[in-house]
């Protein structure tokens, strides 16, 4: 399989920081792909999203550029993760359109998690 | 992470081995149009006389590797040819006696896919399981044999994880029931004893390109007192004796003929060197938690070392092992986005079976090859291990 340049620039990141008190999931191991993400939410904004992923290139990759790409942005973006674009950037083929589907699923289970935090006023 | 490099470092041997120069030297000495470029069934002149010496000769020398005689050597394309004229070839020759065959679930596509043809023409064939190491017990072989069995087909060493099989009882129990024993030995040649006779092997497959020789050429050694002939699956000429028709290929034969002598001439000095680089290889990356050796280490080629990794998806660990040029199971399935049947026939579970890497070293591997390897290994390893977030220390799989 082929991977893009972009698919081997951004893989090749260091493990981001797995931290933040708001938390979603996604997938496991056993079908192949597991993505968990962690954020700080504060002010109705995302900061400091990391990761952790038991998935293949394309998906590491993808973690790495949405964590640079939605630091600061409204929690509101996390539901509308773009899959046609990511798989145009990242050269995705079709057949791994399941594992975006997931890696969606994750950050609406963030963005699910952050919400009822903000609702129950839980710190 | 290591950046991905310039050039790999080359450690798929059980796939395909460079060509050794003082082959390729003879192989071309073939190939001018004042030596051995004729049809060596041409006979009436001196120029397809000199391409039958040459090939004359190249029998011999693959003979003498396995204690054959020249005239039980037949030419093939290769090992897969020569597996499917021997497991087809034979059974379809004997099946007046009988339409059972015995073969191992772990052996190399060539053989599975020739026994699935059998089945389709009525023929019933027993797989056997091998143990967690991946050896075939002979009480196992002895249990599956039958009256009306016409033969066996076992791999010498597993094109995967390098294990041995004990082909020597095998030989003895097949002979003692009268069921011919073919295997496939296209791994062992130049790096274990092969002896015909000792083993009382029946049959037996072997090509040139994993002892660094060319490809495209193989052998079928057909044991002259214990088989008259078999079923041939080409059509369309007389050379070698109808078994196997088509012009042979001189510079071809003069090179596994070559590769394999020398293969043989220099397995005292290889094989404990390669053993070495490849004990080397391992004791650099077993320290890394979660990495499991896959096969028996007792019983095992020299060359070859098959590791599963826990908490790393496979993709991804082949992707940060792009430094290096290794199979994930065999070659034959690295194309095959499956895990490894060999290895969930060892009881391996998906995850494992699909993280893992098979180094193979051979001929011209070196020290610092196998150093620098272990490095991006056990790097690439870490890293996606502490990607994946799982505790691998507490005994993840």
């Amino acid at each position: 399989m082929g991977y893009s340049e972009v698919v081997e620039r951004y893989f090749r990141q260091p493990p981001p920081v797995f931290a933040g008190e708001c938390a979603g999931q996604a997938g496991s191991v056993a079908t192949g792909t597991w993505v968990g993400l962690r954020a700080t939410v504060r002010e109705g904004r995302v900061h400091n999203l990391g990761f952790r992923a038991y998935a293949c290139p394309h998906i590491i990759a993808v973690c790495h550029w949405l964590g640079e790409q939605l630091e600061g942005q409204s929690l509101d973006v996390l539901s509308s993760i773009d899959r046609n674009q990511l798989e145009q950037l990242f050269d995705i083929p079709a057949e791994k359109a399941g594992k975006l589907l997931i890696l969606q699923d994750a950050f609406t289970n963030l963005l699910v998690h952050a919400q009822a935090k903000a609702t129950t006023g839980e710190s | 992470m290591t950046a991905k490099p310039s050039k790999q470092i080359y450690l798929d041997y059980a796939a395909t081995t460079p060509l050794d120069p003082r082959v390729r030297e003879r192989m071309l000495d073939c190939m001018d149009a004042d030596t051995a470029f004729g049809n060596p069934s041409s006979s009436t002149h001196e120029y397809g006389a000199a391409a039958a010496a040459e090939i004359e000769k190249s029998a011999a020398e693959v003979a003498g590797v396995i204690n054959a005689k020249s005239d039980e050597i037949v030419w093939t394309s290769g090992a897969t040819e020569a597996n499917n004229l021997a497991v087809i070839g034979a059974a379809k020759f004997r099946e007046q006696r009988g339409r059972h065959v015995v073969t191992s679930v772990t052996e190399h596509k060539s053989v599975l896919a020739s026994c699935a043809s059998l089945e389709a023409q009525g023929f019933e064939v027993s797989y056997l399981k091998p143990d967690a190491n991946g050896r075939i017990a002979t009480e196992t072989l002895a249990a599956a044999i039958r009256p009306d069995t016409v033969l066996v087909s076992l791999m010498h060493a597993n094109n995967e994880i390098g294990v041995i099989q004990d082909i020597a009882a095998a030989g003895e129990l097949c002979r003692t029931h009268d069921v011919l024993l073919h295997v496939d030995a296209v791994q062992t040649a130049g790096r274990v004893t092969v002896d015909v006779e000792a083993q009382q092997i029946d049959l037996l497959s072997l090509n040139a390109h994993k002892a660094c020789g060319p490809k495209g050429i193989g052998v079928l050694y057909m044991n002259s007192r214990r088989i008259r002939r078999v079923d041939p699956i080409l059509f369309g000429g007389s050379q070698q004796r109808g078994l196997r028709p088509g012009t042979l290929p001189t510079h071809q034969i003069v090179g596994m003929g070559t590769a394999l002598a020398l293969a043989h001439k220099e397995m005292p000095n290889e094989v404990p060197r390669i053993e070495a680089l490849r004990n080397r290889l391992w004791s650099n990356i077993e320290h890394v938690p979660g990495v499991f050796l896959n096969g028996d280490t007792e019983r095992s080629l020299c060359s070859i070392l098959n590791v599963s990794v826990a908490a790393v998806e496979g993709e991804s660990l082949r992707y940060a092992l792009q430094s290096l040029a290794v199979a994930s199971g065999s070659a034959c399935n690295s194309a095959i986005d499956e895990p490894s049947y060999v290895l969930r026939s060892l009881g391996r579970s998906d995850q494992l079976a699909e993280a893992s890497i098979r180094f193979s070293l051979g001929r011209f591997t070196t020290t610092d090859e196998v150093d620098a390897a272990g490095k991006v290994f056990c790097e690439a390893v870490e890293y996606l291990q502490a990607m994946s977030g799982a505790d691998v220390a507490a005994g993840f799989e």
